[in-house]
């Protein structure tokens, strides 16, 4: 599969952009912004398939932004990239969101995991 | 101190050190995420490029350089952790309340910086080593940290600063920034700094802490916790 719309949300701006980078070459249609209002920004005008979000960061959380795109573009597929373990922890991911992967990130089973999340967008 | 009281501390010190763990490990993992992410690009670009020409040289020397650079970081935040873990092994030490206040500070930078606020140090060359428990002044000064970043909006700065004082260690938490309209919860991490256990900790390091005016917190910490007997 090729060229999903890939939107990748972390301040962490090395690893998005490598991951970005690494997205690209795979054929995913792939950018990467590193704030929360660049997200928002991004998402409105062009919205992605998926959504690589980081849980934690900067001014906003990961959930909270999660609720937000949700509210404005409800198709997107949403997968949490976490640096903690994606069920325990005082955040939770919202029941809603396609999946959740742990960094560092296996770039296999992350591309399994977006190939998914677009299947399910073509499926509905 | 009855066994109510002394359970509080412990637990309230056991899930000190484990947020501390949890800060070190979460940041830690965000460097490797980097490092593994970067090694992957180079392995990405030999395979999928194969040119191998001078731009390409120019990208490997990059990634390279970024790895390098979070390698460095991840040897200086378990720098850091080894430092606090060294700290606390010993029930009485000799130390530096700088050494205390910039670990905790390291350690608890990305818990900051997530809720957008700074954390500065402004040390005065002056103080001196105190001899005191080291583990339960780190608890203390999480505690009013802690306290001080909810009651503030991101974009505001805590900054600490030290001056000698006497026979003792004067700490001020200043912030600067906007204060949050309602502070939800009185109780900060459940279960850590719950009132009564910060009034024992403060009790046992035999220190004092006053809120002061423009939401300034000072904590006096004497410099000999247990003076030596003159025979």
């Amino acid at each position: 599969m090729s060229w999903t719309k890939v939107l990748i949300v972390d301040d962490e701006v090395e690893f998005a952009a490598a991951l970005s980078e690494r997205l690209l070459l795979r054929d995913y249609d792939t950018k990467a912004v590193y704030n929360v209002d660049d997200a928002i920004a991004a998402i409105k005008q062009d919205p992605p398939e998926v959504l690589l979000l980081d849980l934690r960061m900067p001014g906003m959380s990961g959930i909270e932004l999660y609720r937000t795109i949700k509210e404005f573009s409800p198709s997107i597929e949403v997968i949490f990239v976490t640096g903690q373990a994606c069920q325990d922890g005082d955040e939770t991911i919202p029941r809603g969101a396609f999946d959740c992967v742990m960094k560092p990130v296996d770039i296999d089973e992350l591309t399994i995991k977006i190939d998914k999340a677009k299947q399910n967008i073509i499926k509905k | 101190m009855d066994s109510e009281r002394e359970r509080n501390l412990r637990i309230s010190q056991m899930g000190f050190v484990g947020k501390m763990i949890g800060g070190f490990t979460h940041e830690l993992k965000n460097h490797l995420a980097i490092i593994k992410e970067t090694a992957g690009l180079i392995e990405d670009l030999l395979v999928f490029r194969k040119s191998g020409g001078k731009e390409d040289s120019a990208e490997y020397m990059r990634s390279l350089d970024s790895i390098a650079l979070q390698v460095d970081k991840a040897v200086q935040l378990a720098d850091y952790l080894n430092r606090f873990s060294h700290r606390i092994d010993h029930p009485f030490s000799t130390f530096s309340v700088h050494d205390v206040i910039e670990e905790l500070i390291a350690l608890r930078r990305r818990s900051a910086r997530e809720r957008g606020i700074c954390l500065e140090t402004d040390f005065h060359g002056a103080v001196p080593a105190i001899h005191s428990d080291p583990s339960r002044l780190y608890c203390l000064l999480y505690c009013l940290i802690e306290e001080k970043m909810l009651g503030f909006d991101k974009g505001s700065h805590l900054i600490i600063k030290t001056e000698p004082s006497d026979s003792s260690v004067i700490i001020r938490i200043f912030p600067k920034g906007k204060p949050v309209e309602s502070i939800v919860e009185r109780i900060i991490d459940k279960g850590i700094c719950i009132d009564e256990v910060v009034q024992e900790i403060i009790e046992i390091l035999k220190a004092a802490v006053r809120h002061e005016q423009e939401s300034v917190t000072t904590i006096t910490i004497p410099v000999n916790l247990l003076p030596v007997e003159k025979k």
